[in-house]
């Protein structure tokens, strides 16, 4: 893992990022989104123990969590899933509920589209998180209770910059992009909106003296 | 027709027990047939082996229809196979010949719960998934037994092994369509303390699970055993089994050792190195098998 300051030149030296920065931030990740508790959920749900395992308990918060997401449409743009008192939650926890029945389901047009991030994950948990969004080539925003924000999983070195670029400035639209990296207006309409739709950045339609155009928002 | 076979000396890893299913020729045997195994100096068998001995036995009895007869256990063996469960659960199978009725058992106390008893998990995934969370509780309770020595100054390393154990055994209800078990036992064995969890079924195998989903990503391995190695180094990524790459990854980060038997094939990732060696051609097993030892001087 990489610190802030080291983010920019690691980002020259790799070809493709793949789990990777860390930063300390004084903003709040997620100051409006909508929390999903899993610990909370899971003792209304039944299920004993601390930990998270398999896909089949997976399934059994997939329901609470359409409702959380058909919800929050309104009222936020992001839903952050808090892993806190949580021991471990493995592989396939992670994938059923996360990937399968959020972010594919936001993908496929069944959820409203919101940026998605997880929060208070344990180091078993953290490692299995990377390791699953490595595998699956996407990536999610974590937010831990030291204070520490993480990008883990993978994401494309040119798309790793403009997000890094998002986070500093709070809020990016396509014509900004191009005025600061030179990009046609398309490409860089491109790149916003594939952070978009990776749940790691959301947005909002304004309307301005030039019309209409997408405002692209850091999760925090 | 009446059949024994002899087998000596322990059965403290997965190459003598393979050496003693060499033996079996399932095929040979026919409706009524009795089988017996007779142990020699056997005093040891680890829980790799007994998943093994347990599966064989349920195998040999679907196409005999007569229980096996295990002859010969020493008490020591006697008792650990009970305190194992091992009777209970393959008493349709199974039955030890012998007078081991003043025997004591040994009782569930602090000094006997650096294990976890054969434990079924159910191929039903609603009902699968509740065997591995309990499973999964059952360590956390004993963790400071089993792990004693694995654990550190970070208890918190429980965690790792929590999802090693739920990654293997809940393939039994996702990939193999049959119930299978999980034992587990820290035991010492001549200098060193070993911790071994071994996880079997007796399903459709890995290699038949692993090979469609790789043939239709046009995936050509060049023989059997690397299929059954292709999780646990390269990972499904699109699909279910991702897990078995962690699982394969906290054994290297641990320097354990795993070994996988699918078909006619087995790979084994021995201490100390990072890649599997393989064997093909040895004796046909349907399901899976799979063992897991973490070794450390005492």
């Amino acid at each position: 893992m990489v610190r802030q300051e080291e983010v920019a030149a690691y980002l020259l030296t790799k070809p493709d990022v793949c789990v990777i920065f860390v930063w300390m931030s004084s903003t709040k990740l997620g100051e409006h989104s909508m929390i999903m508790r899993l610990f909370e959920l899971k003792e209304t749900l039944g299920i004993p123990g601390t930990d998270l395992l398999t896909r089949p308990v997976a399934d059994r918060f997939v329901p609470s969590v359409h409702l959380l997401v058909k919800d929050a449409r309104d009222t936020t743009d992001s839903i952050e899933f808090s892993f806190r008192a949580i021991g471990t939650a493995d592989t396939s926890f992670i994938d059923q509920l996360v990937i399968v029945n959020t972010l594919d389901q936001m993908k496929r047009g069944a959820l409203p589209r919101l940026g998605v991030f997880l929060s208070d994950l344990s180091a078993s948990t953290l490692d299995n998180v990377a390791s699953v969004f490595d595998q699956k080539k996407i990536p999610i925003l974590c937010k831990q209770e030291s204070g520490d924000y993480l990008l883990l999983g993978h994401i494309e070195r040119n798309l790793a910059s403009v997000l890094l670029q998002l986070i500093k400035k709070g809020k990016l639209t396509a014509a900004d992009l191009k005025r600061q990296r030179g990009y046609d207006i398309n490409v860089a309409s491109t790149k916003l909106n594939r952070l978009f739709k990776l749940s790691v950045a959301t947005r909002k339609e304004e309307i301005s003296t030039k019309g209409r155009e997408y405002v692209y928002h850091s999760l925090f | 027709m009446s059949r024994t076979i002899t087998y000596s000396g322990n059965l403290s890893d997965e190459r003598r027990f393979l050496i003693l299913e060499k033996q079996f020729n399932f095929e040979d045997y026919l409706k009524g047939d009795e089988v017996s195994l007779l142990f020699r100096d056997v005093s040891f068998i680890t829980p790799f082996c007994l998943l093994g001995l347990l599966s064989d036995c349920r195998r040999i009895f679907e196409r005999t229809g007569v229980k096996v007869k295990l002859l010969g256990l020493s008490t020591a063996c006697y008792q650990y196979l009970e305190r194992m469960k091992f009777f209970e659960v393959g008493k349709d199978w199974l039955v030890a010949e012998g007078d081991y009725s003043r025997l004591q058992a040994w009782e569930e106390n602090p000094k006997s719960i650096n294990l976890i008893e054969i434990s079924r998990i159910d191929q039903q995934k609603e009902k699968g998934a509740e065997d591995v969370v309990r499973l999964a509780g059952l360590l956390r309770q004993r963790a400071k037994a089993i792990l004693s020595f694995w654990l550190g100054k970070d208890p918190k390393e429980v965690d790792k092994f929590v999802t090693v154990l739920s990654e293997l055994a809940q393939n039994i209800f996702e990939w193999s369509q049959d119930f299978g078990y999980v034992a587990l036992n820290k035991y010492l064995y001549s200098d060193k303390v070993t911790l071994n969890l071994a996880i079997i079924d007796g399903g459709v195998g890995l290699h038949s699970t692993v090979k469609p989903k790789l043939d239709r990503k046009r995936v050509q391995l060049n023989r059997p055993a690397d299929y059954i190695c292709y999780p646990f180094t390269q990972g499904m990524a699109r699909s279910k089994g991702g897990g078995l790459l962690k699982v394969f990854s906290y054994v290297k980060d641990w320097n354990g050792s795993l070994f996988i038997r699918s078909g006619t094939s087995y790979a084994f990732k021995r201490i100390n190195l990072i890649t599997f060696e393989t064997r093909e051609n040895v004796p046909a097993f349907s399901g899976t098998h799979i063992g897991i030892w973490f070794v450390k001087k005492k």
